[in-house]
């Protein structure tokens, strides 16, 4: 297992947020977390990224406890983000907002910068470009390049498609099938049930801070209650 | 990226307002000053209303280097051209050491998007370190200052750690705090000299020469400012050499990630403790070394000196100037120093006048005179 969650517990202050969840991401997998506003999905996240303690239960990255790490070293064991809402940096370039994603990897960056503007070859018109001037569509595409030139193990999009035209959608996803073809596993958290199901291979739906259904890609389309919620 | 601007527009641009410098610094008759004020402030809006203003800094910025060659003769002959009244020299001086501090707060202020009102206290902690190991222990200034900047640079980290949970307005107050505790402690230990401040700091020594000595060459007489001068524009120098690297390094890079967001910051792997330490402590070191330079040039350092209110004037400088703008930096610096120097006779209204230019630029110019350029400077190749 390359990442593993083991009845995680987490609360803000008083309000419990996350109630004993287990969930696991197998190296090449792609593993959706589904769930509504509020279910946990993006605490879930923040809690195995650390910026969120949990307070009791154990979270497993390759093998190491991460769960007592702090936000940047768990980073640089090789998970990436990119966060809910982008937060891209609006005032630099992209080729500078690629280049935080170096933070992590001190790599020589040429390689890595020609294998995202291969994914994305809109954004090599756009290298010196202030991020905050690019349209929604874009935004996504380097904020998902940024999580990349890290080289991640794992790569986690929160609510990537979050506010995209649903043309944009379909060739969003595509992309997303192809990084994970190039050995990239992938944590995908989404509100677009169907879109999100249609890529992974797994996926877990939280309700409440609890993981309600677990399964693979068939069983959760098949799953009454999936459909009936999430599916429409 | 490079665009073909002509240098002329941007030469004539920085010759007129080296002139109007010049002939500002060289008045001193106090009504004839303000009527000077007056007359570059509308030429200035003139000059923006014409076009000539964006234009002249467009071809600044294109000739980046031809520009920088240009402001560095101007500023290697300015203090000649007052061979004759040491008092502007000792103001230029002045300012020149204070451009220091402030390219040093640029580093929290501008890059790093910390308001530190605190600067002024990193300021005393050189200042009072060098004159305590010059008056006490007679070591010579190439010793005091280096452990001044030390000093200020450690003093730095140390109160960038209560810094660290605190954001926007609350890291503020926390520098505010943190002024005033420096202050009050210096002002009431013995050994510092108390309110009474430090006497007798001697002048730094080259080759057994003494700067800030009068030299007699024939019949014309060097004023000892100047020597002082040109050391401390020396510095200036190597301190602009210094901000710059570091403001086109990963070190700045990851200051204006962290300004800009910094959840997204965490997301790519920075550490914003590391980060943050960082530019307090760089820019500590830049402050240490201008109050080393201060307490020597002035022969004498009192708590005045380190108080809030320097806090308070260097952070408008840098916001007058522009943040995160080095040029922009000087000039606010330059400003906000030779202006109130000028207008003695209405010391009083110093600081309210401070109050009133910062007001007007935040209504008219937040970005203050010379704005921020968004970075250009790749890493790429980076090994």
């Amino acid at each position: 297992m390359l990442l593993q969650l083991n009845s995680v517990s987490t609360s803000y202050g008083k309000i419990k947020m996350l109630d004993k969840v287990c969930l696991s991401v197998d190296t090449g997998e792609v593993v959706c977390l589904l769930g509504s506003n509020g279910a946990g999905k993006s605490t879930t996240i923040k809690t195995i990224l650390g910026m969120v303690k949990s307070n009791n239960g154990q979270i497993l990255f390759d093998g190491q406890d991460i769960g007592k790490m702090k936000t940047y070293e768990v980073i640089r064991k090789g998970i990436s983000v990119a966060p809910e809402g982008r937060r891209l940096f609006p005032r630099m370039t992209v080729e500078q907002n690629l280049e935080i994603g170096l933070a992590a990897n001190q790599e020589d960056s040429a390689e890595l910068k020609d294998r995202v503007y291969q994914l994305f070859p809109v954004l090599k018109d756009r290298v010196n470009q202030a991020a905050g001037t690019l349209s929604g569509g874009e935004q996504a595409m380097v904020a998902i390049s940024r999580a990349l030139m890290q080289k991640p193990k794992l790569l986690i999009l929160d609510e990537p498609s979050f506010g995209l035209a649903p043309l944009l959608v379909e060739a969003f996803y595509n992309t997303i099938i192809e990084i994970s073809r190039q050995g990239t596993t992938i944590l995908l958290s989404e509100q677009n049930a169907g879109k999100a199901l249609e890529v992974s291979d797994r996926g877990y739906v939280l309700q409440k801070g609890a993981i309600y259904a677990s399964g693979t890609k068939q069983e959760l389309m098949e799953n009454d209650l999936v459909r009936k919620c999430y599916l429409g | 990226m490079k665009k073909n601007t002509s240098p002329a527009a941007g030469f004539i641009f920085s010759s007129i307002i080296y002139a109007a410098v010049v002939i500002f610094m060289a008045v001193d008759d106090l009504y004839i000053s303000l009527g000077l004020i007056v007359a570059f402030a509308a030429g200035i809006i003139t000059a923006v209303k014409t076009g000539f203003w964006q234009r002249a800094l467009g071809s600044i910025n294109d000739n980046t280097g031809k520009m920088t060659v240009l402001a560095g003769i101007f500023t290697l002959i300015l203090p000649l051209l007052f061979l004759n009244n040491p008092y502007v020299i000792h103001i230029f001086t002045l300012a020149c050491i204070y451009c220091i501090a402030t390219l040093g707060l640029n580093i929290q202020v501008g890059s790093a998007g910390m308001v530190n009102f605190a600067q002024g206290a990193f300021f005393g902690v050189g200042a009072y370190v060098s004159a305590l190991l010059d008056v006490h222990f007679g070591f010579p200034f190439w010793i005091t200052l280096p452990a001044g900047m030390a000093a200020a640079g450690i003093m730095g980290l140390l109160m960038g750690l209560p810094t660290l949970k605190t954001r926007e307005y609350h890291l503020s107050l926390v520098t505010i705090a943190c002024a005033y505790i420096s202050f009050l402690l210096v002002m009431n230990f013995k050994w510092t000299g108390g309110p009474d401040g430090i006497p007798d700091i001697s002048k730094p020594v080259i080759f057994g020469m003494e700067i800030g000595q009068k030299i007699t060459l024939g019949s014309i007489t060097i004023p000892g400012v100047m020597t002082y001068c040109y050391m401390v524009l020396a510095f200036l120098a190597l301190a602009l050499i210094a901000a710059r690297r570091l403001q086109n390094s990963w070190y700045g890079l990851a200051w204006n990630a962290i300004r800009d967001d910094e959840i997204s910051s965490r997301c790519y792997g920075l550490s914003l403790t590391r980060s943050k330490l960082e530019a307090f402590a760089f820019g500590s070191i830049f402050a240490g070394a201008a109050g080393a330079l201060y307490a020597h040039f002035i022969g004498f350092m009192s708590t005045e000196n380190m108080s809030f209110q320097i806090g308070l004037l260097l952070v408008c400088m840098v916001i007058l100037g522009g943040m995160d703008n080095l040029a922009g930096v000087l000039v606010g610096t330059l400003l906000l120093i030779i202006i109130p120097e000028k207008l003695r006779a209405f010391e009083d209204y110093r600081m309210l006048s401070y109050g009133l230019v910062l007001i007007l630029m935040l209504i008219f110019r937040p970005e203050g005179i010379l704005p921020s350029k968004p970075r250009m400077f790749n890493l790429t190749g980076r090994g």
